[in-house]
Parts: C-alpha cells; structure tokens; sequence
C-alpha cells in the first residue's frame, strides 16, 4: 500500500460530467482528501478563487486537478489568470493538468509553465491517483 | 631633166604620202629622185640627181643599203625594213631594165610605215589579248548576221555544244535545234521584235550533240535596222553547268535545312539588327514582337523592347528560360513559351539574334495542377491530423471515463451503488456512439468529393431551411434577409442545405436575447468563385481565444445547453470536401459572419 497524504481540500475542474462524478466518486471512496470542490470550466474556478483564496485570510486547496480543453475557459487561460491573482495557490498548491489529450505539444507546453507540477493523461487509474496523492 | 618632172608617172609618184622614189644606175649614181618622203624631212629630191649613193648617204647608212643595191643589179628584188630617227621605212629594192630587157639599173621605193606600224602594232596586241580573254573565259563568241551561213563561231562555241564544226555545215541544221524545248521561250522573249532590247542576258539549258544538258550563259547585243527588223546579233556564250550544279545543291541543302527546321517541336526566328524577322520555322512568330502582347507569368504586359531578341540585339548578352505567354490567336487559348534568344556576331558587333520558342503550355499545365494536387494533399493532410486529433481527443476522453467507471463498480459496495455506475457507462457508451457516428459521417463527406452536383437555386435552399428551422424562427422572431447576386451554384444539394441549415440554426441559437436577431444571408462574385455570406447580429465569439478551434468536433464556446460542437465540423468539411474553404469574422457582443467560398 502507497504512503497516502490525505489533502485537507481539492479541485477538480474539467467540463466532462461523467469524469468529475468518476474522479470525485474515486477520491471520496479512498477517502483521500478531506473536501472536493468541483468546477465545470476555469472561469467558475477563478470566479471561486477570487473570492475564497485571496491572500491575506484565503484558504487554499492542496491539490488542483485542471483539465485542458474546456469551454468558456480552458486550463491555459486558467493558469494566465490565476498568475494575476494574489493567492498562495501559485506557491503552495500541486497543480496537476489532467486532460485525455496525447498531444505532445500540449505536454511540451504543460512542462514550460511553472506552476504546472504534472501532466497526466486520462485514463486516471487507481496508479496515477496514488501517485498524485503519495507526493 | 626638168621637162620630164611634169610627166603623169612623175606627179603620181610625187603624190604617194610618205614616200619617195630613187632610181640609180650600176655605178649606184642616182638619175632619178622624187616624193613626199623628201620634203618631209627637209630634203630637196634635186640634192640627189647626179650623185653616187657614197655622196648621197653617211657611210654607216650606206653600209646597210649596199647588199640590197648590190643584189638588185644580179636581177633580184629585195625589201628591207628599218628604223630612222623613230620613225619606220619599209624599202623596197627592185631592178631598172630598159626597153630592150636589158638591167641598166635599180629602183628603190621607201614608205614611212611608222603610223600603219603603230595600227599594227596596237591590233596585234588586241587580238592576243582578246584570245586571251577568250581562251581564261572559256567563252565562246558568235556573230550573227542573218544566216546560218554568215554565222561566225569561234572555236568554243563548237567546243561548249560538242558538235562537229564540219559535220554542222555540210548538213542543213541550226542551233536551234539544241535549246532545251522548255527554255525556247526565254530565247523567244529576247530576240522578239521588242524595239527596247539591244543587249541581253539569258540563261539556257542545251542538249549537246553528244545528248549532255549543260547550262549556258549568253550575253551580248542585237542590232537592228531602220524597220526594227533584227539584223545581227554579237554575242558570248558561257558554260555554266557546274555554276547551276553549285546553286542547285546550295538550293537542295537549304530546302534540306529548312525542313528540318519546320519540323521541330521548337519555334526558331531569325531576326536582324533592326529586330525584323528574316527567317522563321511558324508563321504565328512573324509578328511577335511589333503586334503580339506577351506576358509574364504574373499577366504582365512585357514591353516589345523588352523580348528576348530585343535585349540580345540592345545588349548583345543571350537570354535564356525566359518563361513568356501569348494568346493563340486561332482559339484565343493561353500559349506559353519557354524562351532562348543568342546573339550571332560579326566582327564583335551583333548582327543577327536566333531566338527559339519551346512552348511548354502542357508542361505548364501539368504543374499547376501538380500545385493544385499538393495543395488539395495539405489540406488533406490537416483533415487526417484533424482526425488524429479527434480520435485520441473524442473518443479517448469517454473511453477513459468508462475505464473509470468499471473500475468503481467493481469496487461497490452496494447494489445500489453499483446501478448508479451502470447507468453511468451506458450514458457514456451512448456518447461515445454519437461520436463515432459523427467521425464515420465526416469520413463520409471527405470521401464524397465527387457527389453528384446539380444546379442548386439559393432561393430553394434558403425556403427549405426556413421551413426545416421554421419552430426556431418563430420562437426567436429572427427575422432574415438575403441578397443573391449569385442565384445559383453547382453543387450537391444535401450539402448545401447542411451548410445553410447550421449556420442558420447556430446564428439563432447563439442570439443576443438583448436585441433581435438580424440573419442577413447573401451570395455574389469574388475572383471568379461563388461567396455565400451569413451575417448576424449574436453574441460572437473571442475568435483571439478561439480562432482555431471553432470548427474542431465537439468545441462549444458557451455555456449554451443546447451547443453539442458537431454543426461547424460538419460544415466545414463538406465544404473542404468540394474544394472550398470557410471563413469567419466575429467580435464578441456584436456578431458573427461566416464567409464560404466555394
């Protein structure tokens, strides 16, 4: 058995219906993270953050689960707004880019933006979760 | 002696220009002295009479005359030529008998020669240099005066028509008879009785009496009497045969080159140093440079002084590839020509330019469309990326939440439980079919590239779709405009009714709920391709944001229920599919426009 950090919060943001109440099912089950916060695309998930994890009194989540292709506002357009936010999100939390994209572009651009600490590709197996949470 | 001075025989000597007369006896004592001769060289014929030929002459003179005065005393006659203070003396030395036979002396008659001397002289040399002449000429004379008879011919003329001279004259022929008979009416034309021709040139065929054709050349000159009537004619006859055999092959070689020349894949113009064509293979090149527009492979007008042949005759430097189009006058067709052009030099300056048109309208053809093939493969090329994309995009997505979903429902701890998984997959199993049965679909339209077209009304088109959107419409109160330049368009009609009905229907969906919808649809002319314009007034979309992506499978850029991102897929690729392309205009807040060429 892996060495489990159970995370106080998460955020799940992807568009794909099926895969949040999946992923979010998954995690609850294993019971890997105290809360998780869902979000259908990336303009929700600032709209929360502006209001919830500004510094100085904001409370971050852990973990951050970001899909790329979504609508009204993908995991790019995400990522450029939350660089204009005041919040320890940028420095303390683990942003993981989840997408079911095999593009190597995608990953070649997911590994040139700092605050992305991983790319993984969907299918999110037991093995890829684990690890997610085991660092 | 005096009395007889006056005697008949006495003047007449006395008369006889340049001469004089001595008569002397045995002793050569002069007794008789007279003439002309005398008086022209200051002489008294008197100073003679009575005196020896001793007293009469120097003694280096006397040294010469005495044989001759000698001789005629033994009976003989004697002549003698000489020269005296340059002037020339014929003597004539004779003996003197009396009435009865018996020799009582001599006679000596001198003539000053010296002017018929010159005559002489000067006709001798004229002779042999007209043998001459005739001789290096190899010319034949003739003269004729009216008769076969009264013909003079010289010896070449005999040689050139290989006949016999004495065979020629005992038998009643004429050389006439040896004109080859087609050429008899150039003769005819010369000696006609046309006042206007004295001299003349001609050249004739003759068969010789030895049965050769030669060639001849006569020049020479007629005259006439008073009535025009022609009474001689003076003339020179020339063979020529090996000069025509020369020019017949010169002639044959050239007819040899020219066919050659004629029969090349390639246009060949010779021009001069005025740009004038002097010699070309195709008549459609005579008038190229002065009255042909030639052009660039851009369509622009190439100025006549800047053609090929006109930059080698202005710059003397050759031109080559030069790649030029004209319109075939015969069919109007685009001609195009690829171009070399070289400067032919004499001493150091251009003379001549031969310039060569190889035309390569096919070649050029096939290129463009080898251009057109490319570009339909990267447009291709996009699609199987596009669909590469799709493919682990579209349908990895749901095949992984469905891995997911077993994966949970294997780990379930209730029925329960469990049912909310199964009815999950089947949600996805569902989706993942709708997505493959758009890709199959979409392959479908790519593979239709040679659906029947017919002529489609736009008209028609725009009434289907309001009927078909018609519960849309209404609700909407959109209200559409449309303006067809364009009235009607080759096309297959199922795809130009799915063109319109999801632009429509896309327009109507994403409207501005602020304000009414303004559909304004409109077709017209641009670079010779059929436009269909669609134009409204909705939200727009942030194509900065989204540019690329609009026309992906299952792209929704709003949070609309109803958008699906399977319309603008669709359309797009049925355009593609008939060789056209879609563009689109949009600013958020104020509408979309999307232009389709065809």
């Amino acid at each position: 058995m892996h060495a489990l950090t159970k995370a106080e919060k998460i955020y799940l943001i992807d568009d794909d219906e099926i895969f949040r109440f999946a992923t979010k099912r998954f995690i609850e089950i294993k019971q890997l993270a105290g809360s998780i916060e869902v979000f259908a695309n990336g303009k929700r998930a600032i709209d929360h953050i502006m209001t919830h994890c500004q510094n100085p009194d904001g409370c971050i989540p852990q973990i951050i689960l970001l899909d790329i292709n979504m609508p009204i506002m993908d995991g790019w357009d995400f990522l450029g707004e939350l660089e204009k936010i005041d919040t320890d999100i940028k420095s303390k939390t683990a942003i993981y880019l989840l997408t079911s994209s095999i593009d190597d572009r995608d990953i070649a651009r997911a590994n040139k933006i700092s605050l992305v600490k991983d790319y993984v590709v969907k299918p999110v197996d037991d093995d890829k979760i684990y690890k997610i949470f085991a660092r | 002696m005096k009395t007889q001075h006056t005697s008949l025989p006495f003047t007449i000597i006395k008369q006889i220009p340049h001469s004089l007369v001595l008569v002397f006896d045995k002793d050569f004592r002069y007794i008789f002295a007279e003439g002309e001769a005398f008086v022209e060289n200051g002489m008294n014929p008197e100073f003679f009479v009575g005196k020896t030929i001793h007293e009469s002459f120097p003694a280096e003179e006397v040294v010469f005359f005495i044989p001759y005065y000698q001789s005629v005393i033994r009976g003989e006659k004697k002549q003698y030529e000489h020269v005296h203070l340059g002037q020339t003396f014929l003597h004539n030395f004779f003996p003197y008998y009396n009435d009865y036979q018996e020799l009582v002396g001599g006679i000596v008659i001198s003539q000053n020669i010296t002017d018929f001397k010159i005559v002489q002289t000067q006709l001798m040399q004229s002779e042999q240099r007209y043998d001459l002449a005739m001789k290096s000429a190899h010319t034949g004379i003739y003269d004729w005066s009216g008769t076969t008879e009264n013909t003079y011919r010289s010896p070449r003329v005999w040689e050139i028509f290989e006949i016999d001279e004495s065979e020629f004259s005992t038998s009643p022929s004429t050389f006439l008879q040896y004109i080859h008979p087609e050429d008899f009416k150039i003769l005819k034309n010369v000696f006609s009785n046309d006042l206007t021709i004295d001299v003349f040139s001609y050249e004739i065929r003759i068969i010789t009496g030895k049965n050769n054709l030669k060639w001849i050349q006569s020049s020479g000159m007629i005259l006439r009497n008073e009535s025009g009537e022609v009474v001689r004619i003076v003339g020179s006859i020339l063979d020529i045969t090996s000069r025509k055999e020369i020019e017949a092959a010169l002639v044959e070689s050239e007819e040899k080159f020219r066919e050659l020349i004629s029969w090349l894949p390639i246009n060949v113009a010779l021009y001069d140093k005025k740009g004038e064509i002097v010699y070309s293979n195709n008549s459609q090149e005579n008038t190229l440079v002065a009255n042909v527009n030639y052009y660039n492979e851009d369509g622009s007008i190439i100025p006549a002084n800047q053609h090929p042949a006109m930059l080698v005759l202005a710059t003397g430097f050759a031109q080559k590839d030069i790649i030029m189009g004209r319109q075939d006058p015969s069919n109007g067709r685009n001609v195009w020509h690829n171009v070399n052009a070289i400067a032919i030099k004499k001493n150091g300056l251009v003379d001549k330019v031969i310039c060569t048109f190889t035309d390569i309208t096919a070649l050029k053809q096939t290129r463009e469309e080898a251009l057109e093939t490319s570009k339909i493969l990267v447009v291709q090329n996009k699609q199987l990326e596009e669909f590469a994309h799709i493919t682990s995009h579209n349908l990895r997505a749901p095949i992984s939440n469905l891995s997911l979903l077993v994966s949970l429902h294997k780990q379930a701890r209730s029925e329960q439980e469990k049912d909310v998984y199964v009815s999950k997959i089947a949600e996805v199993s569902e989706h993942l079919l709708h997505s493959i049965d758009v890709l199959a679909h979409s392959l479908k339209i790519k593979n239709e590239i040679h659906k029947d077209r017919e002529l489609v009304q736009f008209k028609e088109i725009l009434a289907q779709t309001k009927q078909v959107l018609s519960g849309q419409i209404a609700s909407s109160r959109a209200q559409i405009t449309h303006r067809f330049d364009v009235a009607e368009l080759l096309y297959p009609r199922v795809y130009l009714e799915s063109i319109l009905q999801n632009l429509a229907s896309n327009a109507i969906k994403y409207r501005d709920r602020r304000r009414v919808l303004h559909l304004s649809i409109s077709t017209y002319k641009e670079n010779g391709r059929t436009v269909l314009e669609i134009d409204d007034n909705g939200i727009g979309i942030n194509l900065d944001r989204h540019g690329n992506k609009i026309f992906g499978l299952y792209k929704t850029f709003h949070a609309n229920k109803d958008a699906r991102g399977v319309g603008l897929f669709l359309v797009k690729n049925q355009v593609e599919a008939m060789g056209g392309f879609i563009e689109v205009e949009s600013k958020e807040g104020t509408g979309t426009k999307f232009k389709i060429t065809f």
